[in-house]
């Protein structure tokens, strides 16, 4: 168990609650009616956060990536009443120390959080957390570090993952996140040509990534009408 | 020729190349996972890395219409006739099946007939084209699958010795 402190959570990823299991619904409100004052105490909270736009922090347990609430249910209640999509919270972190992968991947999060102060970057495979790390610390690495750290996270990772988004990849990997991708075209290309093209298009790295996975996209040019235009203009040239 | 027209020649040329390169790299990375090329496994690992990086310049190019700085790990030391022509038509016929019985001396013999055909097949497209960008693409192309050649002949005659 460890204390992962204050942090901004992303409400979606808070998946249930620790102590009022099977009590609350998906929105965080109490199935049965419990007492008179429920009602009042919930109508408290939402008209707290009308008048100061802040809740005080909730809060949960962390476990392989998930968020589990331990004091504050009407708030998180509140906030997705309110269309929140994040919340701050005080975290601690449960890892099972007889698993070796979690530890190993939990300790290269904790590096990830405290080198480049990202908090908000989730992976389904920790492990990824070490490969990011290093390309965190190789951009700009002349900057103030936490800095350079953070307009990598805006003006690399965040874009690319956009891009990941609109590909097929997430459909072909449906049990990865955008991150666990970006990590895992990060290493292919380190591995096979040591590091992604510079000055290329990230959308040509991601569809290199696809041919060489065998999932290539279609291609109008390979289209009959197209080859045929290709026969008419390039004649005699006979391609192996 | 008017401007979209030429675009659309350009971007043709440029799918004539790719189709080249991802037969090449499709080859290479089948050969790669051979335990029997164990031994030219550094070497095959290389070129089909230069074959993807290949493959995506000219994915960028046919998207972009340019490529800032490209990147070709070409020793230019070597000029264009290093290799001799042999007629285009007999080199690039279709693509070999690999068998599993094929030795490493065939392997690498299909690979180094494939790469000196990739040069005449350059060759051909550098006098098709007068873009300059794609000109020089092609030219790095050239010098890469040159260069490719002679790392297969240095290869296969350490594997005759």
């Amino acid at each position: 168990m460890m204390d992962a402190g204050l942090r901004v959570v992303e409400i979606k990823s808070i998946t249930g609650t620790v102590d009022k299991c099977g009590e609350l619904d998906e929105h965080f409100r109490y199935i049965q009616r419990r007492d008179r004052g429920e009602s009042a105490r919930r109508y408290g909270i939402l008209q707290a956060f009308k008048k100061y736009s802040f809740l005080p922090p909730v809060d949960l347990n962390l476990y392989k990536g998930e968020y589990y609430v331990v004091d504050g249910n009407r708030r998180v209640s509140a906030a997705i009443h309110m269309g929140m999509s994040y919340i701050d919270a005080s975290v601690t972190e449960y890892i099972d120390p007889d698993n070796a992968l979690d530890m190993s991947g939990a300790i290269h999060r904790r590096r990830f959080e405290q080198e480049t102060g990202i908090r908000s970057l989730v992976l389904a495979y920790e492990y990824g957390y070490e490969f990011l790390r290093r390309e965190a610390v190789a951009y700009d690495g002349d900057e103030d570090f936490s800095r350079g750290s953070a307009s990598w996270y805006s003006q690399v990772f965040l874009p690319r993952c956009k891009m990941i988004k609109n590909s097929i990849l997430p459909v072909q990997y449906r049990n990865l996140r955008t991150g666990d991708i970006y990590v895992l075209i990060g290493e292919f290309y380190n591995n096979f040509m040591d590091g992604i093209p510079s000055h290329v298009d990230y959308n040509s790295i991601i569809s290199g990534y696809l041919f060489a996975h065998g999932l290539p996209p279609r291609r109008r040019l390979r289209s009959y009408v197209y080859r045929l235009f290709a026969r008419l203009l390039l004649r005699n040239l006979k391609v192996g | 020729m008017g401007k979209p027209l030429r675009r659309l020649h350009a971007r043709i040329v440029l799918e004539k190349a790719l189709v080249f390169e991802e037969h090449a790299y499709h080859y290479y990375h089948a050969i790669l996972g051979l335990t029997t090329m164990s031994n030219s496994f550094d070497l095959l690992k290389k070129i089909s890395g230069q074959k993807l990086r290949a493959i995506i310049m000219l994915k960028e190019m046919q998207r972009k219409g340019r490529v800032k700085n490209i990147e070709f790990s070409v020793d230019k030391r070597y000029g264009h006739d290093s290799l001799t022509s042999t007629d285009l038509d007999t080199l690039c016929e279709e693509w070999p099946n690999l068998k599993p019985d094929d030795s490493p001396d065939t392997i690498l013999r299909y690979a180094l007939q494939k790469e000196k055909c990739a040069c005449l097949f350059y060759r051909k497209l550098i006098q098709r084209t007068r873009h300059t960008d794609i000109h020089e693409v092609f030219q790095n192309l050239l010098h890469e699958g040159e260069e490719h050649a002679r790392d297969i002949e240095k290869e296969l005659k350490t594997i005759t010795a």
